[in-house]
């Protein structure tokens, strides 16, 4: 339904914010801006648009014309930006040129070009300096296996249900998942799958990955939440800082605690719990804890 | 106003003023919500109009932006009745899936930049952070960061000290006592489990680089004018056997041999916790061969934890 606006208004403030907004969408041809004053006598109009320049002129807003087009050199109602920031948006550029395609490339792409639109002069200044001394490189990033990582992440843009063959500790594993996302770490590149078999999140390195091929017409099924509870104790429990996706279910009188993770894929989990050696244990789920007395048992066998 | 407008070569006649004061006021209501006697007194004080604006003219101004695509409300009685802009056009539109997309690139790169890179990202999120009204990704986009606890003057010290590799003081407040003066060679400032932490060579850890979760140094570090700490470490080299050939290494880890069914690496390190660590994670996949002691630290630790286990009644 169409908003119902209040009754009086103000011309001259619609004519100039509507001079404003052609501006800072950078739509500001001559025909357009012309179009504004449509309702002024037309011998005047030019006059009258000379007027709205002038006003934001006054105001601060410095305007150029370039051929048949009106730039606005500076943005008072925009950010205002610094050489740190125009630092940072230059590492988000490196970054997407090496990203394969995707939501994720998709995303960054339409930020960075919104927000280099609104470069005023000074921005611009700074961004052209940080172009000319430019030392980053990602280009080690992702590049094997660009191929894999473009099918893997169309498979997470449609929520696919996939079969997915992969080498885990040198063995070839098959299974049934949903693709749920991509994720990127140092150098890396995962895909987080659902498990049917299981009912277990886990992160598949996309270089281990041997086939993966969606199964049509099927839908993804409910998933349950999984959880992990384990206990610290000692120099580990007065340190250690809880995770975005934990909370402490409980803390003893000597400082030991119990902690839930949620939603932590199965393989990282483990990985990270390990890690605090005996000063961690793991309470449930069984099958998570016998896996990690299991990875145990055969670490200690390497040196019997 | 005329004055002005005379010594920057435009004419009263030549400009809209009913346009310069609506600009003004979506200015002022873009800074805070602001209450009538806030922009009566905001007009009157401004150098070039010098003069109030009345209720109506302000409800005409408001409807006009209204019409441009703003909504602008008017608070509570007790909370000064103050105009609240809602929703305003002009200013940078960043969508959900923007920000998510920015977080997750983010999170990929924060062990591959620069500390000073960190930081100016951070700032630059910060920054973002106040043109979003969504909470979640306001969180998102704070936790994003390994400098979320960290005091950002402190860290630009640490930066420059690790560029100068300076001997400092550190008030570190260490999670097993209280706080404690450490002396440090910085040597360089790394990212792991999305924190940040300052490593370098202390005499109070003998034969390993420490390191300082930068978020527990609580006090501006000092600078010393003489460095006393001797730079030297012998790294530790750590021969391992590893049981699958996919399996991804880190920089400091060397492929010396390769078979058919297993790989020879050496991993050169500086800290021998963290390398446990390390090794640990890799689990059932990797075997250390050499040197002997380290062997049979791990050994010892892999009994100690089986005992934990034994203990919770398995």
């Amino acid at each position: 339904m169409q908003k119902k606006f209040k009754e009086k208004y103000n011309e001259s403030c619609i004519k100039i914010f509507k001079l404003y907004k052609l501006l800072y969408e950078d739509k500001a041809v001559y025909k357009d801006v012309i179009d504004i004053f449509t309702e002024d006598d037309e011998d005047k109009q030019h006059v009258i648009l000379n007027k709205y320049l002038n006003t934001l002129k006054v105001f601060g807003i410095k305007v150029n014309k370039i051929n048949n087009k009106f730039v606005m050199q500076n943005n008072p109602f925009g950010l205002k930006l610094d050489m740190n920031d125009i630092r940072s948006i230059d590492i988000f550029e490196q970054f997407v040129k090496i990203l394969p395609n995707g939501k994720t490339r998709k995303n960054l792409e339409a930020f960075l070009k919104m927000i280099l639109s609104k470069f005023d002069e000074n921005a611009n200044k700074m961004y052209a300096s940080i172009k000319s001394t430019n030392t980053a490189d990602f280009s080690f990033y992702y590049s094997d296996f660009r191929e894999q990582i473009e099918k893997c992440e169309t498979f997470c843009q449609e929520s696919s249900i996939v079969d997915l063959k992969y080498l885990y500790k040198g063995k070839t594993l098959k299974c049934r998942c949903h693709a749920k996302q991509m994720i990127y770490d140092n150098k890396h590149a995962y895909i987080q799958v659902y498990k049917l078999d299981n009912q277990q999140l886990e992160n598949i390195l996309v270089s281990n990955i041997i086939e993966i091929e969606s199964i049509p017409n099927q839908k993804s099924q409910m998933e349950l939440p999984s959880s992990v509870t384990y206990k610290i104790k000692g120099r580990l429990a007065s340190a250690y800082n809880i995770k975005e996706n934990e909370y402490v279910q409980e803390v003893f009188s000597d400082g030991s605690k119990i902690i839930v993770a949620k939603n932590e894929p199965t393989d990282e989990i483990l990985k990270r719990l390990i890690r605090y050696s005996n000063e961690c244990v793991i309470l449930a789920p069984k099958n998570i804890k016998n896996s990690m007395i299991n990875t145990i048992n055969d670490m200690l066998k390497n040196y019997e | 106003m005329k004055e002005f407008l005379k010594t920057n070569k435009v004419t009263y006649n030549l400009m809209s003023f009913t346009g310069f004061k609506s600009m003004m006021l979506l200015s002022y209501l873009m800074e805070a919500p602001r209450s009538y006697e806030e922009i009566r007194q905001y007009f009157k004080d401004n150098e070039y109009i010098h003069e109030t604006i009345s209720i109506d003219t302000l409800r005409v101004y408001i409807n006009s932006l209204e019409r441009l695509g703003c909504t602008i409300i008017r608070g509570r009685k007790a909370e000064g009745s103050k105009y609240k802009l809602l929703v305003n056009p002009f200013a940078l539109h960043i969508t959900n899936d923007q920000i998510k997309s920015l977080v997750k690139i983010f999170k990929s790169i924060t062990k591959t930049i620069d500390a000073e890179d960190l930081l100016a990202i951070t700032r630059f999120f910060e920054k973002i952070s106040r043109l979003i009204t969504n909470e979640d990704l306001k969180s998102a986009l704070a936790n994003a960061s390994p400098l979320k606890k960290v005091n950002q003057e402190i860290l630009e010290i640490l930066i420059n000290a690790c560029r100068r590799n300076d001997e400092i003081t550190i008030d570190y407040h260490s999670p097993s006592s209280s706080v404690k003066k450490i002396d440090v060679l910085a040597e360089k400032l790394l990212v792991s489990g999305n924190k940040i932490y300052l490593c370098g060579i202390s005499p109070q850890y003998k034969n390993t680089t420490a390191r300082f979760l930068v978020s527990r140094i609580i006090e501006k570090p000092v600078i010393k004018l003489q460095k006393t700490i001797d730079a030297k470490l012998e790294p530790l080299i750590i021969g391992c056997e590893i049981y699958d050939k996919n399996y991804p290494l880190l920089e400091n880890e060397k492929i010396i041999s390769e078979d058919n069914d297993k790989l020879t690496i050496e991993i050169t390190s500086d800290n021998k916790f963290l390398t446990t660590q390390r090794i640990l994670s890799m689990g059932n996949i990797c075997k250390v061969i050499y040197p002997q002691s380290f062997k049979d630290d791990i050994y010892s630790i892999l009994k100690k934890m089986k005992e934990e286990y034994l203990a919770e009644k398995i």
